[in-house]
């Protein structure tokens, strides 16, 4: 290398002058190409009621979203307490935290307490999961799924009256009227965990089943 | 190594890079300056300078003290064309000042009592700030209306977008967007 820049210093370093006007000019253009959204509330149209200097309340109706944390929640109107921190949220909604997604007809909550209840065709997606049911309550890292409950989690299929999601520990809980499949294994019973982590799932008169695949208890 | 030729070679990529830079940095500040100044179409009735105003509403809420450096008087027209401008709105019992306005110039209808704007206009009340490119109000009354990067905003919030419209004795404000631009809210 050193060998051509002897040769023709000149022209080497017009060519690493170029190359890096180039560069800076690409680095502009990306970054000014980036939207990174920031925290708040988004919306064609919002409507905030003031409150001395401040505002009370705020309504964000159409293609609105929040972000809030790591959360991003999008739906046809978003009615937000700043106050209290109450969200409610109508028609279409959609949750993102970064590992689930989840859609619903409605959402109300308070996003400081992290408590929120979502109805009306809930279903959750995640990472070879999915959770459907007719509500979903959320409480820190617990999440209930009420009603025609349903988990699909690789070549695990089941169904319950309930289904409750650590997601901390990763299992799902499912109670009442329990059937499912797997490889052609049938399930049922009144309670049944099912470990995502591990795979396993241990009925509630503490029989396991173990898969071809899993090893050993 | 750095020949004549080679140094005018240089200067020229160095000139080139500073027009880049310096062509970027225009255009970005072309996007958040807008003036304008009354065009001189008519003839105005008659021309005022340095005046301070007083335009008293009909329900004695607010009372408008004005500052302008010309003021045009269309009276046939009915209408007053002012350029700069101060507009303090006044309590008429208490003297309290209710809001100020600054702008780079207004048409004011004498008949129905509403000003219109043009900016960028700047709006305060307290701590609260409102910007936009263009704003409507009525003399007597606390409905607002306003286009253009709007931006409404205290210490604890900023609301920003495209248009909006304001009763300030109900508290209750609307933002709307335009295009790709979302109205948008954030707070502390």
């Amino acid at each position: 290398m050193m060998v051509f820049y002897q040769k023709k210093p000149f022209f080497w370093t017009v060519t690493l002058l170029l190359a890096l006007l180039i560069s800076l000019n690409g680095l502009v253009i990306a970054d000014s190409s980036i939207d990174t959204p920031k925290e708040g509330l988004y919306a064609d149209k919002i409507t905030v009621i003031m409150s001395g200097d401040s505002p009370a309340k705020a309504q964000a109706e159409g293609n609105a979203r929040l972000i809030y944390n790591n959360w991003q929640i999008e739906a046809d109107s978003i009615d937000y307490d700043l106050q209290t921190s109450n969200i409610s949220i109508f028609s279409n909604v959609l949750f993102f935290d970064g590992n689930y997604r989840v859609e619903a007809g409605e959402m109300t909550g308070n996003l400081d307490e992290k408590v929120f209840t979502m109805q009306k065709k809930v279903k959750l997606t995640g990472e070879d999961l999915q959770l459907i049911s007719s509500s979903l309550s959320c409480s820190g890292n617990e999440l209930v799924f009420q009603g025609n409950s349903s988990i699909i989690y690789k070549d695990i299929e089941a169904e319950a009256k309930t289904i409750t999601y650590n997601l901390d520990e990763q299992t799902a809980l499912l109670e009442g009227n329990v059937r499912g499949t797997r490889n052609g294994y049938k399930l049922t019973g009144e309670k049944l965990l099912i470990d995502l982590s591990t795979e396993k799932i241990i009925l509630s008169n503490k029989a396991q089943i173990l898969f071809e695949d899993q090893g050993e208890e | 190594l750095w020949s004549k030729k080679n140094l005018i070679i240089l200067s020229g990529i160095i000139i080139l890079l500073a027009t880049f830079v310096s062509i970027r940095f225009t255009v970005n500040q072309q996007k958040t300056v807008g003036v304008s100044v009354i065009e001189e179409e008519n003839t105005p009735d008659r021309q005022l300078r340095d005046i301070k105003l007083t335009i008293f509403s009909n329900n004695k809420e607010v009372n408008w003290v004005i500052h302008s450096g010309v003021i045009n008087n269309f009276n046939e027209e009915g209408y007053l064309e002012l350029a700069p401008l101060e507009i303090e709105a006044l309590n008429p019992g208490s003297q309290e000042k209710l809001y100020f306005i600054s702008a780079v110039e207004a048409t004011y209808y004498t008949s129905s009592g509403i000003m219109e704007i043009q900016g960028p206009v700047n709006l305060e009340k307290d701590e609260l700030e409102l910007q936009a490119d263009f704003l409507r109000l009525k003399s007597a009354g606390s409905y607002f209306t306003g286009q253009g990067n709007v931006e409404y905003s205290s210490p604890s919030f900023q609301i920003t977008g495209q248009g909006f419209e304001a009763d300030l004795e109900l508290g209750i404000i609307s933002f709307w967007g335009s295009g790709n631009q979302q109205a948008y809210l954030t707070w502390e």
